[in-house]
């Protein structure tokens, strides 16, 4: 995924100087505050299975660092890094589906290829379906078949509390977009042949 | 809903923009800072829309998730993946399901195919020819509405239970259906136009209320839409059948309406 489109704007190093005095009031602290601070950037792009996480970790970081230099007076520093990051985030899946889609106006369709852009999506779930284990499936089809209810009870059944279900189960689902993702990558490449489905990425 | 999300009512707020602006800082400030919470926020996320999908949402619920929680693109895209990926799991389940069937399962109903057969065949040579109906599985017509049949169970299988057919085109005008006591569902089956990928329905009850829905339900080319609905969700009076098609590129989705006039009999004694 290409980042530098967007980025006209480099972190100088008066810029860097003032975030860190921002993070931290000695140049150790706010170093290691620094780092904190990428990881946790990088965790939260991970975490929607997003590919290039510590490069808009860092683009998420220049955003603010700019942000200060330019007299921005921010009161809650973790929560202003947050909603930069969703933003990053936004645009950075804007940037993917508008290059899907010049991809896909410049392809040579293949004979089996769907007629839109929603068929070919379904198409890839349904390849990225297939290829999870049965459990995981079996899992999905459960949780999503019943009500909360219904869902505790599952829980209790697979022997972890209701909201390590719900996260086993976000995991699966960012599982599936990752594979999503690639399905619909492949596809949209210039080829004759039908794609293959990419192999699973476990997290 | 709210009490379906108990353990996580401040994350449904929070999503719903039903927080202050101090509140949404404060928690935003957490979720940078706690890489669980955050990770419980996207599943609730996901909960969300599928109860929106569900239509499990209350009423002013619903209405804060389409005006503020949809107002981002983001989650835009992801109500789009959800309504997509749903049927999918769905349907890759199902055969899933179907092989989990015990052993002992299939050896029963073995043994009734076997029973049944010989009880056809030994009525067919009490009664002579001509007294056994044959009913085959009734083609799909674009034409408009026209019938409703009952199909016995077929003498090869002991399941599915008896089902009623009601077939339904673009103008039904009112169908009235007749339900015998045996009939275990309704099988509904509609003429789409196949315009959209997948179709939501749903049962109202003439003062309205939902009774009975089904999400996500795809029909195969040149082939009607197929509810099975559970016959024990009507007695006798008039419903609306809403089928709504999920929208292609931004088109305004297809919807069609029914109306059905149910008469459900009453059982008889069986003679002696």
């Amino acid at each position: 995924m290409p980042l530098e489109a967007n980025r006209p704007w480099r972190l100088t190093g008066p810029a860097f100087e003032r975030l860190l005095q921002r993070l931290g009031g000695e140049r150790e602290q706010a170093a290691r505050e620094y780092e904190v601070v990428r990881r946790r950037l990088a965790g939260f792009f991970e975490r929607r299975g997003i590919p290039s996480a510590e490069a808009l970790a860092d683009e998420t970081i220049d955003r603010v660092a700019r942000r200060l230099d330019e007299g921005e007076v921010v009161e809650h520093l973790n929560a202003y890094f947050y909603g930069v990051a969703k933003r990053v985030l936004l645009e950075s899946r804007r940037r993917w589906a508008r290059e899907r889609a010049a991809e896909r106006e410049y392809a040579i369709p293949g004979p089996a290829e769907p007629a839109s852009e929603r068929e070919a999506r379904i198409a890839c779930l349904e390849r990225c379906v297939g290829a999870l284990d049965e459990g995981s499936r079996a899992l999905l089809a459960g949780y999503y078949r019943g009500l909360p209810d219904d869902r505790k009870r599952l829980a209790e059944s697979q022997g972890i509390t209701y909201t390590s279900l719900k996260t086993r189960v976000f995991r699966l689902r960012i599982r599936l977009e990752v594979c999503l993702r690639e399905c619909l990558e492949a596809r949209s490449r210039v080829t004759e042949d039908p794609p293959r489905t990419p192999p699973m990425r476990r997290s | 809903m709210s009490k379906s999300f108990a353990p996580e009512d401040k994350l449904v707020q929070y999503l719903l923009g039903r927080m202050s602006e101090q509140e949404r800082v404060e928690l935003e400030e957490r979720l940078f800072a706690d890489e669980e919470l955050d990770e419980l926020l996207l599943a609730t996320t996901d909960d969300l829309i599928h109860a929106y999908l569900a239509g499990t949402l209350s009423e002013e619920e619903r209405s804060r998730f389409e005006s503020d929680f949809l107002a981002s693109p983001e989650n835009r895209e992801r109500l789009a993946l959800m309504r997509d990926l749903l049927p999918v799991v769905g349907r890759a389940a199902a055969p899933e399901r179907a092989r989990r069937r015990r052993p002992w399962t299939l050896a029963a109903a073995a043994v009734v195919v076997l029973a049944v057969v010989a009880a056809l065949v030994l009525a067919a040579r009490r009664q002579g020819a001509g007294t056994g109906r044959v009913t085959s599985r009734p083609r799909p017509t674009a034409s408009a509405i026209v019938s409703t049949e009952t199909v016995p169970p077929s003498p090869t299988a002991p399941e599915p239970p008896p089902v009623s057919v009601v077939r339904l085109g673009r103008n039904a005008g009112v169908m009235r259906v007749r339900l015998a006591p045996s009939v275990r569902a309704v099988r509904v089956e509609v003429a789409v136009g196949h315009e959209s990928p997948s179709y939501d329905a749903t049962l109202l009850a003439a003062d309205g209320r939902a009774i009975w829905r089904a999400e996500g339900r795809a029909a195969a080319r040149a082939e009607p839409l197929v509810l099975e609905v559970p016959a024990e969700v009507f007695a006798t009076g008039r419903y609306t059948l809403r089928v709504e098609g999920e929208s292609l590129r931004e088109a305004v989705p297809p919807v069609l309406e029914y109306q059905l006039q149910v008469v459900r009999e009453a059982p008889t004694a069986s003679p002696r």
